[in-house]
């Protein structure tokens, strides 16, 4: 709100104008009105032709004038707009949006309270808050996982599939949502150099087959990857470290394995526990565990 | 007279001291008008294929073929400069320099600066659109051009102000016909908000920094981005209106008070209604309060236009049957009427919760665009154009066809666009049964393509109209050299 001189101006500017216009508008049918020749026959002819005529406007719009300014009177004296006072309503912006939070909270708290203390059995047995839970995944994560989960790019992850690196049961995707993920898989590029990258990845394509029980990769696997992947490959939820025992990829077979293991990875899942609240997290829970995506 | 002997004619420099009465009786400079118009049609249909690709693109979006300048956002920016500062300003420069000769009985004042600006013009518009499809852009809307170009335009406009006004300071008769007040209005105002919105810190040839930032740059920002709209799109075409509608006519017209109501609290009110762009933003709300309230006064004199308007051809409607050219200017002023209810209807913060965001904005936009700016813009050239060059339109019945596209192209649009809108605007704000946002952006999103589909197919029909009568209008000059016509 101006104070001081700047509300002193904005008030006076301001009633001016709507009191002016006003004027303007109430001269224009009880006063004179002067005009420039009066009438279409003894005014001045412009171009030959161009004259002006000296009908009164009709009454309708006047009267629509009239109508236009006493709501703008009124408003302004409801709502802030005349320097600095803050009008007869005491409205704000912040004022607004708290009545609306509050009244948002009578008729839904309780309703969302309850979800988020819901079985997901239950949850998954309600067809109208699978379809929420599926608009929630909708706005909030469709932009990555894709439209239907289903993984996007090849950059991230498939949530229908069977793997799940960071762990598949309900705590553990849970806090995958609420705090975010980031893997850590360094580049072995350096340290194994471009035969032993060839070798290790040749390895890892034999693992889905069951564990060789001689390769040219296999010392190198087992000296550098076995502590996260696991000497079967099975992987290690607790790294995030995903399977390679299996025919799932990430990042894609081809020369997107080779990188993964030259360059490394360092995937990240940015944490949503301060935009959704306990309710949403527990409908996305539901629905990414529900029978029919897993 | 050739027409090279005609344009040389327009070209030479005013005669001095003595000689400047005769000078000033001198036929009018009309070859420059002539230049403007081509100029104006050709931007129509440039700026509105733009219009029909990004519209396309918006059905399609492969159609980028990955290009960066046929992007969306590069094509989108050419799209709205091509079809303002092109075709709406070459329109207005054209017309203004037109009448503000025959209302003030006298030549042009400095015709070779009028050669200057309406040349200078062109290739600023022509350099800026490239620009553009470079992906130079100082990022504020309606006033994407670097700052190369913006002092360039001001040094144009301010010349077009020179001849404008220096044509006023001599005319023969005392009495400023009211066309001038509004070209007048429009020279002045838009100098004034394309100066200070433009007030940047150039870092490089193609890119600069605002010096207003955060609320404030928005409240600039808006304050030249709605007056733009106000004294160009609406006051400098209001001069054409003023102009072309009485002379075709051919009557009076209706009333002199409203005219003054509708130049002055038109005026007063206009540069007060920016912040209706920025409700519910973080700007005071005293603001927002003092832009709708005014945006909700602009009706009055609005519609003071309009009626002025419609009595004045009252008396003539019998022409309406057989002049394509009145039919333009008489639908665009149903548009000017409705679009003009429509903006302070949306500029009421509970409406504009609905509208705000959504396809409803671009359907209001183009209502205005394409009913009001372009119908009476081509209304107009149907009845010049045949003047300047002393002959009569190659075909009417060409012209006919053409009303009837535009008024089907621009209702499609519309109607597309109130459709998409509403729908958008209405589900954006529904929720579920657990409070939560009922409907995604993703599902809003795909549930829009009938209507973009559909403003597709309007976009082609009103392009295909403008084709016609780019023809028209073709045939019509087509080996004539422009009229001699002597004040009188
Ligand atoms: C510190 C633990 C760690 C070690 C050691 C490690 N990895 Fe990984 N690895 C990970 C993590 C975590 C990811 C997941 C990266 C991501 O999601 O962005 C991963 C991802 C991968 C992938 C991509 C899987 C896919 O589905 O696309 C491959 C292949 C892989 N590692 C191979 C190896 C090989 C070969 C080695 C040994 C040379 C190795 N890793 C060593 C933690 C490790
Ligand atoms: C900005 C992109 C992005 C968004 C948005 C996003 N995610 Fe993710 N998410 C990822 C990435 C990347 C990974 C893989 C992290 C890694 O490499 O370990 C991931 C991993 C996951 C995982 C673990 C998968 C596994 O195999 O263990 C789950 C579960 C998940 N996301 C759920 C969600 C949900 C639910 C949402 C919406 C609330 C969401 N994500 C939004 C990028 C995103
Ligand atoms: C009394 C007259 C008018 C008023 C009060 C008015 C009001 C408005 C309002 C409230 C908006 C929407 C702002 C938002 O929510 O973002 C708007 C947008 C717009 N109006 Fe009008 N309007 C009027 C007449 C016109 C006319 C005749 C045109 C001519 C073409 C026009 C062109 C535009 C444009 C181009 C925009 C879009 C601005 C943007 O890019 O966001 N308006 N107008
Ligand atoms: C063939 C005719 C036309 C078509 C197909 C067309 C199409 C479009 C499209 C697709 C957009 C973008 C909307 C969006 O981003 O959602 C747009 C914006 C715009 N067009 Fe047009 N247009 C046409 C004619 C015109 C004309 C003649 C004018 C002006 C005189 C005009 C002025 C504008 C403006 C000001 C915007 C920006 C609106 C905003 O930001 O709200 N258009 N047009």
């Amino acid at each position: 709100m101006p104070a001081g001189f700047w509300g002193g101006w904005v008030l006076t500017l301001t009633v001016l104008s709507v009191v002016g216009l006003a004027w303007f508008v109430f001269s224009l049918y009880f006063g004179g009105g002067g005009n420039q020749g009066g009438g279409e026959d003894e005014g001045p002819v412009w171009d030959g032709d161009l004259r002006e005529g000296a009908h009164p406007a009709p009454m309708w719009w006047f009267w629509m004038t009239l109508a236009a300014l006493v709501f703008s009177a009124i408003y302004l004296m409801l709502y802030p707009g005349l320097g600095s006072y803050a009008g007869a309503l005491r409205w704000t912006e912040g004022g607004r949006l708290a009545a609306s939070q509050a009244a948002w909270n009578t008729e839904f708290a309780e309703a969302r309270a309850a979800i988020a203390a819901a079985p997901l059995d239950e949850l998954q047995a309600d067809p109208k808050l699978m379809a929420a839970a599926g608009g929630l995944f909708g706005r909030h994560c469709a932009a990555c996982h894709g439209a239907d989960a289903g993984g996007q790019a090849n950059l991230f992850p498939n949530l229908t599939d069977a793997e799940w690196q960071w762990g598949g049961d309900a705590a553990a995707i849970e806090r995958t949502i609420r705090e975010g993920r980031v893997a850590v898989m360094v580049g072995w590029g350096a340290v194994l150099g471009q035969d032993g990258v060839a070798a290790v990845t040749d390895y890892v394509r034999e693992l889905p087959n069951g564990v060789p029980a001689e390769h040219p990769g296999k010392t190198r696997y087992e000296q550098f990857c076995v502590a996260c992947h696991g000497a079967d490959g099975a992987g290690q939820p607790l790294l995030g470290a995903p399977s390679l025992a299996n025919d799932i990829s990430l990042y894609g077979d081809g020369e997107a394995l080779v990188e993964s293991i030259r360059d490394g990875r360092g995937g990240e899942m940015p944490a949503f526990g301060e935009r959704l609240d306990d309710s949403q997290i527990r409908l996305l829970v539901a629905w990414l565990t529900r029978s029919e995506s897993s | 007279m050739s027409q090279a002997q005609a344009a040389a004619e327009g070209a030479s420099p005013p005669n001095a001291g003595a000689t400047a009465t005769a000078a000033a009786l001198a036929s009018y400079s009309d070859p420059v008008v002539r230049f403007l118009t081509a100029c104006a049609v050709a931007w129509a249909l440039a700026g509105m294929a733009a219009g029909v690709w990004i519209a396309a693109e918006l059905v399609w979006p492969g159609l980028d073929f990955g290009q960066p300048w046929l992007s969306y956002g590069r094509l989108r920016n050419l799209h709205t400069n091509g079809v303002i500062f092109g075709f709406g300003v070459s329109a207005l420069m054209g017309t203004a320099l037109y009448s503000v000769q025959r209302t003030c009985h006298v030549r042009l004042f400095a015709p070779g600066l009028a050669w200057f600006c309406a040349i200078g013009w062109q290739l600023g518009v022509l350099a800026g659109g490239a620009s553009l499809l470079a992906g130079w852009n100082a990022g504020k809307e309606y006033a994407e051009l670097e700052w190369p170009f913006d002092i360039a335009i001001a040094v144009v406009w301010v010349c077009f102000g020179v001849v404008f006004f220096g044509t006023i300071g001599r005319r023969r008769i005392r009495p400023i016909y009211v066309s001038n007040w509004f070209y007048g209005g429009l020279i002045i105002v838009i100098a004034m908000l394309h100066i200070v919105n433009s007030l940047a810190l150039p870092v490089g040839w193609g890119k600069s920094y605002s010096l207003f930032a955060g609320a404030q740059d928005a409240i600039v920002q808006w304050w030249y981005g709605h007056n733009a709209v106000g004294f160009l799109l609406t006051g400098g075409f209001l001069g054409m209106l003023y102009y072309f509608l009485p002379k075709h006519a051919g009557r009076p017209i209706w009333s002199y008070r409203l005219s003054i109501v509708a130049f002055w609290a038109f005026t007063y009110s206009y540069i007060w209604a920016g912040p209706h762009h920025l409700h519910y933003n973080a700007i005071p709300a005293w603001v927002q309060s003092l832009g709708m309230v005014m945006s909700l006064v602009l009706l009055a004199p609005s519609w003071a236009t309009m009626i002025n308007g419609v009595m004045t051809v009252a008396g003539a409607w019998r022409k309406l049957r057989t002049d394509p050219a009145l039919k333009f200017i008489v639908l665009a002023l149903a548009f000017y009427g409705l679009a003009t209810f429509e903006g302070p209807m949306m500029s009421i913060k509970s409406v504009n919760v609905v509208s705000h965001f959504t396809d409803w904005t671009v359907g209001h936009v183009h209502s205005g665009a394409l009913g009001w700016n372009a119908l009476i813009t081509f209304g107009t050239f149907y009845f010049l154009v045949p003047r300047l060059v002393g002959g009569a339109l190659h075909s009417v019945r060409l012209a006919n066809v053409h009303f009837w596209l535009a008024l089907a192209g621009t209702m499609l649009y519309v109607l597309a666009m109130w459709g998409a809108g509403v729908s958008q605007g209405v589900l954006w704000l529904a929720l579920d049964h657990i409070g939560d946002v009922r409907f995604g952006f993703r599902d809003i999103m795909a549930s829009m393509a009938p209507y973009y589909a559909l403003r597709l197919l309007a976009g082609v029909v009103f392009l295909v109209g403008a084709v016609l009568m780019a023809w028209n209008l073709w045939r019509t000059v087509q080996g004539r050299p422009t009229a001699v016509v002597h004040p009188p």
